[in-house]
């Protein structure tokens, strides 16, 4: 499967388009976690309990993603745009979409 | 303060069977109404299609606002405490991203367009609901409407 | 280029689990949490209360002192002259005072409260056969003092209470606030036979034997018996008397102490003066 935020790949033809797929998860840290991140946020930094926290969602996302494209038979998925929101307080969501292509 | 549980509880319970009633509803209708509007097809992509000069370009966009229920919304105030996937803001999330793709497509069914090009979502937390956690989400999906000339002559 | 719309499956995006048994799941983990937490703070609260200096203690028991003009009977001079010759025997620590109240009402109670003040209640005193037995009473109730079971209980209760307000989010998180808490003091069902266990020593070394000590025990049990309702051991903090008095003969046995010494009787004003009401 490839994924790429490209339009096109160079030296490869899209035969076919499949529509949109996405991908979303939303994630949350516990409390022990949450209480630590705002500890941190006097001290300033990088906040790795949550950097963590986003790139699981982000994986799970993809995963996601990927699944629907193979469900409908595509084999790469062009144009892919990440968006985060924050849901809730100390959960966020990663959604993740694309156009599911048929390369040749 | 056993008033303030049984109240909790019948909201609980309220929120659960109401919530998952019309949840069930929702999806039916997702459902159906992508069936109907599958031969619009949506892509990301921006590239024209070959022999674009035929048709014209107008933006097209649907927006939906969902809440969840009681029931799910405490669900996930116990999700948040101890971490992990909060699974009951999933179908929510999921809900409000296929009905705003499907409000756009039926905008660009009006105008006969036969393929949207280059969509984007947008999501916002709008109402903050008691405490911390949202009530709602809402959801805007934007994209250009591809309409062939033949048929705007026709109108 | 060709334009298709396939159908996708269902539930890719959504987790398939129920929402109910997540919420089991979930609230019956956060019920553990809290009582484990409840567990912990009582624990914290108990160790940190037994730091207070006694003097200190007796400080906050004053406060609360309401018969400051004590009369002074002839059996509350009796009652507080065994507690003064058993907390000699107990060895109390310097500055630990026992203070004997006799309180006019037919509950068959008695106990200890922080400072070293002991209620004895008319209805059980009526109850007892003779000296012996009273005097294990009161022992055990002294020996609650000497290990500041009152205090660790308080202790436990106002962390407990502390904790609950703050996760409630009640603003008045009152230390000692309720009144209830001294009179309505629980102890641990090990701080009670501990408390057994000295009130024995002491009562055996005085009167050279343990007859009239086990004697309060098959009182208690006979007025557990007569209850409407037996709690079963588990849900009471106080050992189920009879297996208190089988704990107690034990220890007798192998310490080789008197279990057939005469008891000595109590003077012949003692029951004269709980007829006078």
């Amino acid at each position: 499967m490839l994924i790429s935020n490209l339009e096109v790949i160079p030296d490869r033809k899209v035969t076919k388009h499949l529509g949109l797929v996405q991908g979303s998860s939303v994630r949350s840290k516990h409390v022990g976690r949450d209480i630590m991140a705002s500890v941190k946020n006097l001290f300033g930094g990088e906040l790795v309990g949550y950097t963590e926290l986003l790139s699981e969602s982000r994986e799970e996302a993809m995963d996601r993603l990927k699944q629907q494209a193979e469900s409908i038979g595509a084999n790469a998925i062009l144009n892919v745009r990440f968006s985060t929101s924050s849901v809730a307080q100390g959960a966020a969501e990663i959604y993740v979409y694309g156009t599911a292509v048929i390369l040749e | 303060m056993i008033f303030q549980i049984l109240l909790i509880l019948v909201l609980l319970i309220l929120g659960y069977f109401v919530g998952s009633h019309l949840e069930k509803k929702h999806y039916q209708s997702i459902i159906k109404r992508e069936e109907m509007l599958r031969d619009i097809p949506a892509v990301a992509s921006k590239i024209l299609p070959p022999g674009s000069e035929n048709f014209n370009q107008v933006l097209v966009m649907g927006n939906v606002t969902i809440s969840v229920d009681y029931f799910k919304r405490f669900l996930a105030a116990l999700h948040n405490f101890f971490g992990g996937r909060v699974t009951s803001y999933e179908s929510l999330l999921d809900r409000a991203r296929r009905e705003a793709i499907l409000r756009m497509k039926e905008e660009a069914a009006v105008l006969k367009a036969t393929l949207v090009l280059n969509i984007k979502y947008e999501t916002a937390s709008i109402y903050k609901g008691g405490g911390k956690a949202i009530g709602s989400v809402e959801v805007l999906a934007y994209g250009t409407a591809m309409i062939p000339k033949a048929s705007i002559d026709a109108v | 280029m060709q334009y298709e719309n396939p159908k996708i499956p269902e539930g890719i995006n959504v987790t398939k689990v129920h929402p109910l048994k997540t919420f089991a799941i979930l609230v019956s983990g956060l019920l553990v949490m809290l009582l484990v937490g409840a567990w912990l703070l009582g624990f914290g609260g108990g160790y940190l209360a037994s730091k207070i200096p006694y003097s200190q203690e007796q400080r906050i028991a004053d406060s609360y002192e309401g018969d400051a003009g004590l009369e002074q009977t002839e059996l509350l001079r009796y009652l507080q002259a065994l507690a003064d010759k058993l907390s000699q025997q107990m060895n109390l620590e310097d500055g630990m005072d026992i203070t004997i109240h006799y309180v006019d009402e037919g509950v068959d109670n008695a106990f200890a409260t922080i400072g070293g003040h002991i209620f004895l209640y008319r209805g059980l005193l009526e109850k007892l056969p003779h000296e012996n037995a009273l005097a294990m009473l009161v022992a055990h109730e002294i020996a609650h003092v000497k290990h500041r079971d009152p205090i660790v209980s308080i202790g436990r209760g106002a962390a407990i209470s502390v904790g609950m307000k703050l996760l409630l989010g009640d603003a008045s998180p009152s230390l000692l606030g309720n009144a209830g808490l001294l009179t309505q003091m629980r102890f641990g069902r090990d701080m009670e036979t501990k408390a057994d266990q000295a009130g024995l020593v002491a009562v055996n070394t005085i009167y050279g034997g343990v007859t009239g000590a086990l004697a309060l025990f098959e009182i208690l049990d006979g007025i557990e018996d007569n209850g409407l309702v037996k709690s079963p051991e588990f849900l009471s903090t106080h050992p189920a008397s009879e297996n208190r008095l089988d704990e107690l003969r034990e220890i007798a046995n192998r310490n080789g102490w008197s279990m057939d010494n005469t008891p000595v009787p109590f003077p012949e004003f003692f029951n004269r003066s709980l007829l006078l009401r």
